[in-house]
């Protein structure tokens, strides 16, 4: 429980895009979330996304943020 | 609201005796509040909400309430003990069918109210007590090399508390890189 490659790829991709402390971890809950929402990536059948649809939701999660 | 100061330190197994005693210092607040809510961040993290619920800040996310203390598990196993007995333990290599199993049992923890933490010395075994005889175990690899820490606690100060990745361990504000 805790998958170390998923959290090091968020954490990578957060610190790419300047997503620090409290907003490192709410992107983790936006990218659960988008799951939820049916808006999942690629990588699997439990709708898990690649490190560059990652990158492509970070962008997302910062523009929505108004940051 | 009060920023308390920055606390950041390296420790090792020389003096690693210091974590026991520093962390629930810092923790002392969290004791007596209640488990708001169990939840689950990208990657399968488990994440415990204490304290005020409030929405989340961000658009797409204003539907879901955080909690103003957030305990974060990252990627270390973590046990749930009821009165001495085992209910559960997860490890990295669980099937999507034990994840389940093990997310519908660790949600007996919410609205308990936390009532201990402590941090053993040498193993930095996090135990978190609640009342009616629950327990949360959180057992650190040391020897991991992620770069991930062990565990970690957003604070309504806005300060960040975070154990590992092996011995280390730092407390500071969210503003800071």
């Amino acid at each position: 429980m805790g998958k170390k490659r998923d959290l090091k790829q968020i954490d990578a991709i957060a610190n790419e895009f300047h997503i620090r402390g409290d907003l490192r971890e709410l992107f983790g809950e936006f990218i659960e979330e988008q799951k939820n929402l049916g808006y999942g990536g690629s990588l699997n059948a439990k709708r898990d996304f690649t490190y560059k649809e990652l990158r492509e939701k970070a962008k997302e999660f910062l523009e929505e943020k108004g940051l | 609201m009060t920023v308390a100061p920055v606390l950041k330190t390296t420790i090792d197994s020389r003096n690693n005796h210091n974590l026991e005693k520093i962390i629930p210092v810092i923790t002392q607040a969290l004791i007596g509040e209640i488990c708001q809510q169990v939840s689950f961040s990208y990657g399968d993290e488990l994440k415990l909400h204490f304290g005020e619920m409030t929405p989340c800040k961000h658009p797409k996310l204003a539907h879901l309430l955080r909690g103003s203390w957030r305990f974060g598990a990252r990627a270390t196993p973590w046990m749930v003990k009821h009165q001495g007995q085992i209910l559960v333990v997860t490890s990295e290599a669980d099937t999507d069918e034990q994840i389940a199993i093990a997310k519908e049992i660790v949600k007996q923890l919410e609205h308990k109210k936390l009532i201990d933490l402590t941090v053993e010395a040498e193993t930095i075994r996090l135990t978190l007590s609640f009342e009616d005889g629950y327990q949360l175990i959180l057992d650190p690899d040391l020897e991991d090399d992620s770069g991930l820490a062990h565990w970690e606690l957003f604070m309504p100060t806005e300060q960040v508390l975070a154990i590992g990745p092996g011995y280390f361990w730092s407390c500071k504000s969210i503003h800071e890189p």
